[in-house]
């Protein structure tokens, strides 16, 4: 296989699963699916590792979790952004532009 | 959730991870089986693109058992399992703590209730005792000198003054000796204590000329006599033969300023003038205490103290002469008790250390049992610290429990505790409680023990070399290296501290048995019981009606081989003693003074037979002494010396408020108010008349 896939950045894994969530109620796996295909496969991603960082969210109050069937009529949890968790995403949007930006002037300047 | 919903919920938890993993994976399954992947093959892949499935749920499960109270409950509920499946470490371990623990905590609570407690008063912190100095001497107020003081004193907000007296009290039925403080009328206003029944009189109150002076009563008088009758405001108490009107209860925890010998009663010097003579200025019989100002200097108190002391010296020399006044503050005062403080209490800390060393030696042996469970969680990646941390939260659960159960252990002790005071009719209970204090005392007692005894165990333990326990069999391969460092320390620390204690208990022991060998003045092998009687108001109050029938009726008692009675009883423990003015011919009075200060007793006639006293030379009070008219004295050994030095002193005269007596005997010496007091002077009366 020649693709090349990455190790996801410490720390910029909650800042994905917050933005997928953001855009509306969605359990574990669709989280997962959605993570591999935005970034077009790019980023390798252990699924199992997904949920303790789901837990946590859940447990610092940024996402709200509730059981409801699926469209299949099964039970599966959905996560749902609470308003802490949003203005989170918007704190961690933010700062992550900010060093992206910094990291880009830098290797521009240092050409 | 929070973590208390997560502790109850634990169950279900643990099923909607299993339910929210399965159905990632069912789904993953599902989707590759539409793309048209074979099931078994579909399974391996999902499998294979989830990780470690194990891993993920302890992940998840970490997320919640990150909360302290969620490892805490962890650790007491594993740690409360282990001591149900040991109950015999748990019961010595526990019963050692209980006792060390209960030990410190009642010893405490008596410590703080006689030394350390400060004032019952409203900012304790700005009340000075003010003392009077005489010719070298520390005395006592006088009332005039007192309110001079207060009027002419600016540095204090209030000076109260209070005499500790004794009164006869009748509520209708029998009579009672109560404690009564005769006190400025100022005395509750100045402290700051309120009356939660009735009221107390206050500052400024001018109670003289009242047809019933008011008194306050205390709590326990008021449960006692009383009934706790909340009606008993307005009735009226015969104190001494005179009407006195109940005004108020005192709160429960206020027993006056005299540590562990509660007042009963409060009267208002101002109500009762023929209590004592308060316009007798060489009558001093008050203490003081002042509220400092705030912001006041000790300088400027002092400066105002003297120059008060200076002027009173120049106005009333007869009494007053070089008189000057001492400040001292509460905190100061307690500081005489240091000694018995730390002797105390440091006793009982090396009590508990050693009960901690013996719980850390059990510990420690426990650690050996426990080597290989502690190794395999080490293996599993416990961290280091996880596990100190769940080695001591198991110390100090153990700890937390022996204080629980020391505090039951204090309360019984506490309310035991009367029935370990000598017999007494002034003996009161002492103030001694469970407080916010000391349970704050425990707490911190009971925390150090738990570091103490599970500190070294804990990081022995901790200590585990992984490989070659797993590898042992049973792990007991290196358990001689994991003891020796350790456990000879322990040893050795717990016999020196033993050994202390030891030395101390004798010591102790020692001067018990010395003290035991004090002559009192009186033979100590003689069974005698004091009976203090007390003529009901209204009754018979001359000697002849009252105590010759109620003497002879007592030595007709079976088993009464004889009786007497006195004015002051043997070793009464009251601190004083009643005295008389003596001058004595042919010896100097001290200057400025009319004659010697001297205690006295009043004595029947059998007095010094029946006590055991003996009589060195002359002879003791006989039939003669009956006739009012006959002046006869005894003398005890000090005043022997002290006033006829080298000459017999039967036969000679004295002088005591200006009726001459004549010396007919000289008795043993003997202390009069407790053993310890040095001997001194003393004469006896008879009490026939």
């Amino acid at each position: 296989m020649a693709e090349q896939k990455a190790e996801l950045l410490k720390g910029t894994l909650d800042m994905l699963i917050l933005k997928i969530v953001a855009l509306g109620p969605i359990h574990g796996y669709a989280i997962a699916q959605r993570i591999q295909q935005i970034s077009r496969e790019f980023f390798q991603l252990q699924q199992g590792s997904l949920y303790p960082a789901l837990h946590r969210l859940e447990d610092r109050g940024w996402l709200q979790a509730q059981w409801r069937p699926t469209d299949t009529g099964r039970e599966a949890k959905f996560y749902a952004l609470t308003k802490v968790g949003r203005k989170q995403l918007e704190a961690e949007v933010a700062n992550w532009e900010r060093i992206t930006a910094a990291v880009a002037l830098i290797l521009r300047t240092a050409e | 959730m929070r973590w208390y919903q997560r502790f109850f919920r634990r169950g279900l938890t643990e099923k909607h991870l299993d339910a929210e993993l399965r159905f990632h994976l069912d789904q993953r399954i599902a989707d590759l089986v539409a793309t048209g992947m074979a099931q078994e093959e579909a399974r391996r892949r999902a499998r294979l693109e989830f990780g470690g499935l194990d891993q993920a749920k302890e992940e998840c499960r970490d997320v919640g058992a990150s909360h302290f109270f969620e490892i805490l409950i962890q650790d007491l509920r594993y740690g409360l399992r282990l001591l149900a499946r040991s109950p015999g470490f748990a019961a010595v371990a526990l019963l050692t703590l209980t006792l060390g623990i209960g030990l410190n905590t009642s010893i405490f609570s008596v410590v703080d209730g006689l030394f350390l407690r400060s004032l019952p008063a409203e900012n304790p912190d700005q009340l000075v005792w003010m003392y009077g100095m005489r010719q070298g001497q520390v005395v006592t107020a006088s009332y005039p000198d007192y309110l001079d003081l207060c009027r002419q004193g600016v540095v204090f907000s209030g000076i109260i003054a209070v005499s500790r007296r004794g009164a006869l009290l009748n509520t209708g039925g029998d009579a009672e000796l109560v404690r009564a403080d005769l006190v400025s009328e100022n005395y509750f206003s100045m402290l700051g204590i309120n009356a939660p029944l009735g009221r107390t009189f206050v500052a400024g109150e001018d109670w003289s000329g009242h047809k019933a002076p008011p008194v306050v009563i205390g709590h326990g008088l008021w449960q006692r006599r009383f009934g706790g009758d909340p009606g008993v405001v307005g009735r009226t108490a015969v104190f001494n033969g005179v009407h006195a009107v109940i005004l108020g209860v005192a709160p429960q925890w206020f027993g006056g300023l005299d540590r562990g010998n509660a007042a009963d009663v409060w009267l208002p010097a101002n109500a009762w003038p023929g209590y004592g003579d308060l316009r007798d200025r060489a009558y001093r019989d008050f203490d003081l205490l002042g509220r400092l100002r705030p912001g006041v200097s000790v300088e400027k108190v002092h400066a105002e103290l003297d120059t008060i002391a200076r002027r009173l010296s120049d106005a009333f020399p007869a009494t007053d002469k070089g008189l000057t006044f001492l400040v001292e503050a509460e905190a100061e005062r307690l500081q005489r008790f240091i000694a018995p403080v730390v002797l105390l209490l440091g006793g009982v800390g090396l009590v508990l250390l050693i009960c901690c060393g013996n719980i850390s030696g059990m510990m420690l042996a426990r650690a050996e049992a426990r080597q290989r469970e502690i190794a395999v969680r080490l293996a599993l990646g416990a961290g280091r610290g996880r596990l100190l941390r769940q080695l001591l939260t198991e110390s100090m659960m153990l700890a937390l429990l022996g204080a629980g159960l020391g505090l039951l252990l204090t309360a019984a002790f506490l309310h035991l505790q009367p029935a370990l005071l000598p017999p007494g009719p002034f003996v009161t209970p002492y103030d001694f409680r469970v407080d916010a204090r000391s349970l704050a005392y425990t707490l911190a007692v009971s925390l150090l023990a738990a570091l103490i005894s599970g500190l070294a165990p804990a990081l022995q333990a901790s200590r585990t070399d992984l490989v070659s326990t797993l590898r042992a069999e049973e792990g007991k391969m290196n358990h001689r290296r994991l003891w020796l460092g350790g456990r000879n320390l322990l040893v050795a620390g717990e016999v020196a501290l033993s050994l202390t204690l030891l030395i101390v208990a004798g010591l102790f022991l020692e001067s018990l048995i010395f003290s035991e060998e004090i002559n009192p003045g009186f033979d100590t092998s003689k069974k005698m019981l004091i009976v203090s009687l007390h003529p009901s108001a209204g009754a018979a109050t001359s000697n002849r009606e009252f105590f010759l029938p109620a003497l002879e009726k007592i030595r007709s008692l079976p088993g009464v081989k004889g009786a007497t009675y006195a004015f002051r009883m043997l070793l009464s423990g009251s601190g004083g003693g009643v005295r008389c003015e003596v001058s004595i011919p042919g010896v100097e009075p001290p200057s400025g003074q009319k004659g010697f200060i001297i205690k006295f007793n009043s004595v029947g006639r059998d007095y010094f037979q029946t006590v055991g006293a003996r009589i060195l030379r002359g002879r003791a009070f006989d039939a003669q002494e009956e006739a009012p008219t006959h002046r006869s004295v005894l003398i005890n050994e000090s005043m022997a010396r002290r006033f006829w030095p080298n000459t017999d002193p039967v036969g000679r005269h004295l002088v005591v408020e200006g009726s001459d007596y004549q010396i007919i005997g000289l008795a043993q010496d003997g202390t009069i108010n407790d053993i310890h007091e040095p001997l001194e002077p003393y004469i006896y009366f008879p009490f026939a008349q």
